[in-house]
């Protein structure tokens, strides 16, 4: 793909790469990984290639070769040659056309996969007749979140307030973390911590009282007191997210936090079979 | 004390040593670090250790589905912390690091501490500090712990630190590896920046002004 104009951020990004944060390297990787999962599957390529991460203004690019895509993740009205195109389905598209993003409608990072096509030369833009995607609308339930080992820090009235009030996400918020803000959370005592590792999905209390929760682009360690952690399978709904929306919290447990998972990526696994079916099919067919 | 395993999140644990910044504690933190990267428990993506704790990321779905999650990894863990266990990679390297003390916030520190320039030097680079980790920056070594002669606070706004700037906080020393902004009183600098392990052990060697 060969960059026409530049979009406000856009990225090459994988699955988190693990194994070198005593190095204090952090894993990275997307923001929305069910997204980037999922557009992966639908054009057949390896769960650990790297898809494009966009935000709108999204860039514009052209393809240099005949390529099946896919987008998924935000709706930001994608385009090729200037004609909208369905998200969550793979699109055969020719050497030389150009996609673009149009409006945001929904969600904040569009991900788009791409794999070259070798054995046959694409001439028009082409729709595959099978969409994988989630069908329903993107679910408004609260994100839900484990207690954090500094849960008990917290006064009970602001370990109420935050599972019952909206939490606007600031306009500061970034792939790092996301800044919340509230009226000020209290605690019972103030406690020193030293610092130790957090992850994605960590919630922590800044000195002023603020949230903070870290993201895809955080650091390996912290010091501040961890109150929550985001659970794994709703990261890439909380990814979908950004500054003006809101956002409220549920408390969850471990069990559903590991059975939401394992669900999620058995959803995954099997979008993978069946695409690799149905790519393999219709190269079939092809011939 | 007793070491205590907590959940950090969905998918990963924190096996904490104790409270406090101390070469005892981290001399654990750092054998049991080698412990679990010479004997993997099934599932761990990554071991990150840090002043008194070890955090071991592990895959969910691997961890889940068939070790009864983090809750069946915490008795996995409890289990090898009762073995004992020694390493000669535990003993690290020692690094002597030429340092030009010419930083912009050295005479901040001499004053604050109610010292000379020179004996602010002279405390710094007598001692061989433990790196106890690396974090904040890919390739930061937290350093420690300094002489309490020395020990300052962190600035209250970040400055443009440039790489190699050598900088205090606290009762901590540490090299920035790349330019970034921070909060550390900058009291030297560095051309050589070794890839530091945590366990290492470090010296500071003064440049002849």
């Amino acid at each position: 793909m060969k960059l026409i104009k530049k979009g406000l951020l856009d990225s090459w990004q994988s699955l988190p790469i693990y194994g070198l944060q005593h190095e204090g390297i952090p894993p990275g990787g997307a923001m929305d990984t069910f997204s980037l999962q999922l557009a992966n599957a639908l054009v057949g390529n390896d769960v650990y290639d790297k898809a494009l991460e966009m935000h709108f203004p999204a860039g514009v690019y052209q393809f240099e070769k005949s390529t099946l895509i896919a987008i998924c993740g935000a709706d930001f009205t994608a385009c090729i040659d200037n004609v909208e195109v369905p998200m969550n389905q793979p699109i055969k598209v020719p050497p030389g056309a150009i996609i673009s993003c149009k409006k945001p409608v929904s969600g904040r990072r569009v991900y788009i996969a791409s794999k070259e096509i070798k054995d046959e030369q694409v001439s028009r833009v082409k729709i595959m007749p099978w969409s994988m995607g989630p069908e329903d609308a993107p679910s408004q339930d609260p994100i839900r979140i484990l207690c954090g080992r500094e849960w008990d820090h917290l006064k009970a009235c602001s370990q109420q307030l935050i599972l019952s009030k909206d939490f606007a996400i600031s306009a500061t918020s970034n792939r790092m973390g996301y800044q919340l803000v509230q009226e000020p959370l209290k605690t019972v005592a103030r406690t020193t911590m030293l610092s130790s590792a957090v992850t994605a999905g960590t919630i922590q209390l800044l000195p002023s009282g603020q949230l903070v929760v870290l993201m895809a682009a955080h650091q390996t360690t912290g010091g501040y007191p961890r109150i929550g952690h985001v659970i794994s399978a709703d990261l890439p709904r909380l990814a979908q997210m950004g500054p003006g929306d809101s956002v409220r919290f549920t408390l969850t447990d471990a069990v559903t936090a590991e059975y939401e998972w394992i669900l999620q990526q058995n959803y995954l696994q099997q979008v993978r079979n069946v695409c690799a079916l149905k790519l393999g099919q219709h190269r079939f067919d092809h011939r | 004390m007793i070491p205590q395993t907590y959940e950090l999140g969905d998918s990963a644990l924190t096996i904490e040593f104790g409270n406090e910044i101390s070469e005892e504690l981290h001399e654990e933190v750092i054998k049991r670090f080698y412990q679990f990267q010479s004997e993997p428990l099934p599932g761990t993506l990554d071991l990150i250790p840090a002043y008194a704790s070890l955090t071991i990321v592990f895959d969910l779905g691997q961890v889940a589905s068939r070790f009864q999650g983090l809750s069946g990894m915490k008795s996995l863990i409890e289990e090898k912390l009762a073995q004992p266990f020694t390493s000669p990679a535990m003993e690290g390297r020692l690094h002597e690091i030429p340092c030009d003390y010419s930083g912009p916030d050295l005479a901040a520190v001499a004053t604050a501490c109610g010292l000379s320039e020179k004996e602010v030097i002279a405390i710094h680079s007598e001692k061989i500090y433990t790196v106890f980790f690396l974090g904040f920056l890919p390739g930061f070594a937290y350093m420690g712990t300094t002489d309490e002669r020395i020990t300052v606070s962190r600035k209250d706004k970040p400055s443009s630190i440039q790489a190699g700037d050598i900088g205090l906080a606290g009762n901590q020393t540490g090299i920035y590896p790349s330019a970034s902004p921070g909060g550390w009183q900058i009291i030297g600098h560095t051309t050589a920046i070794p890839h530091f392990k945590a366990g290492d052990r470090v010296r500071f060697i003064p440049l002849e002004a």
